[in-house]
């Protein structure tokens, strides 16, 4: 039986956690594709009306959880850089290029079903509100680590994306405040930790599984882009050359 | 309880069914996307390191010459 710091060492080894995702990744994909589609189908089918906005409300059943994971996905993020910067983790910096690919996309999905929110809502696709501008710079944010890994090569290129990552975690807390810093178009968050939630069970369920699938739609996307990067950054080890000598025919 | 008296109405959105199922719709484009693209970079990088490594060295398994 390994101690908890050898199993975290060998974890922390990108060729075990290859191994150890590939036996995981079956089940995450099946519980993310299950728990996201009953939510979804409950939100867009099931789930009542809003009593102002009608049906472009079901919008929030994704607009929602994406926008949740766009952020929590930079923290993760930004965390991967300062374990990559402190302990030279060669897996971090992996994690790190895998959340920054996939906290764009969702950043982008939020910003784009923002819109076509908005547009039934306030009457405009866009408004350079205080939510949705920082939500921008969180893409911009995003793209910088993606274009930072890629401007240098080896470790230059993982310092540089992780030291952006770290900087840029300013941000992240002023979107979550911006609702309240700025009484301005997008509405305060209606889910709260602490405090009531000032919205109906009817909407409120659904809206909840939606939640529990994307995050894990999230881990599924993070685990598949890591397993990529990991191919990518030890395609010279034997291990790889191994793998994928065994996987002719 | 299910909202909609028919498959059109669903389709419809009570007049706003272009920004749901836009919204929709391009979410599971670039999800596609998110899925297929790690999937393909994979398979491309174990083709590579493939067609680079040395033939088999086992006599056995022929491949192609009698």
């Amino acid at each position: 039986m390994a101690s908890w710091p050898q199993w975290l060492h060998r974890l922390g080894s990108p060729r075990e956690f290859y191994r150890l995702s590939g036996r995981a990744l079956p089940w995450l994909a099946v519980a993310a594709a299950g728990v996201s589609m009953v939510g979804l189908v409950w939100g867009l089918a099931f789930a009542p009306p809003d009593a102002r906005q009608g049906h472009s409300f079901r919008i929030a059943y994704l607009h929602v959880p994406v926008s949740f994971l766009a952020l929590a996905g930079y923290y993760l993020m930004a965390l991967a850089g300062a374990v990559g910067l402190v302990w030279r983790v060669k897996l971090a910096h992996m994690t790190l290029r895998a959340a920054a690919r996939v906290g764009a996309a969702f950043t982008f999905v939020a910003l784009l079903t923002g819109a076509l929110w908005g547009k039934p809502t306030w009457g405009t696709y866009w408004v350079w509100d205080a939510r949705i501008t920082s939500m921008l710079i969180l893409f911009f944010l995003y793209l910088g680590v993606i274009a930072l890994g890629q401007a240098y090569r080896g470790e230059r290129a993982d310092r540089a994306a992780a030291v952006l990552a770290l900087v840029g975690t300013v941000n992240v807390p002023i979107i979550y405040k911006s609702v309240d810093w700025w009484y301005t178009l997008h509405q305060p968050a209606t889910i709260k930790l602490t405090g009531t939630t000032t919205m109906h069970p009817a909407m409120l369920h659904p809206l909840l599984v939606c939640i529990a699938g994307f995050y894990l739609f999230y881990a599924l996307l993070l685990v598949l882009h890591v397993r990529a990067e990991i191919l990518a950054g030890e395609r010279r080890t034997r291990w790889v050359r191994e793998l994928a000598l065994g996987e002719r025919g | 309880m299910y909202r909609f008296e028919s498959w059109g109405e669903f389709l419809a959105m009570g007049g706003h069914g272009w920004f749901v199922w836009g919204a929709y719709a391009a979410s599971m484009a670039v999800f596609a996307w998110l899925v297929a693209a790690p999937l393909l970079r994979s398979r491309a990088i174990l083709d590579q390191v493939r067609r680079a490594a040395p033939p088999p060295l086992s006599p056995t398994e022929p491949e192609g010459e009698a």
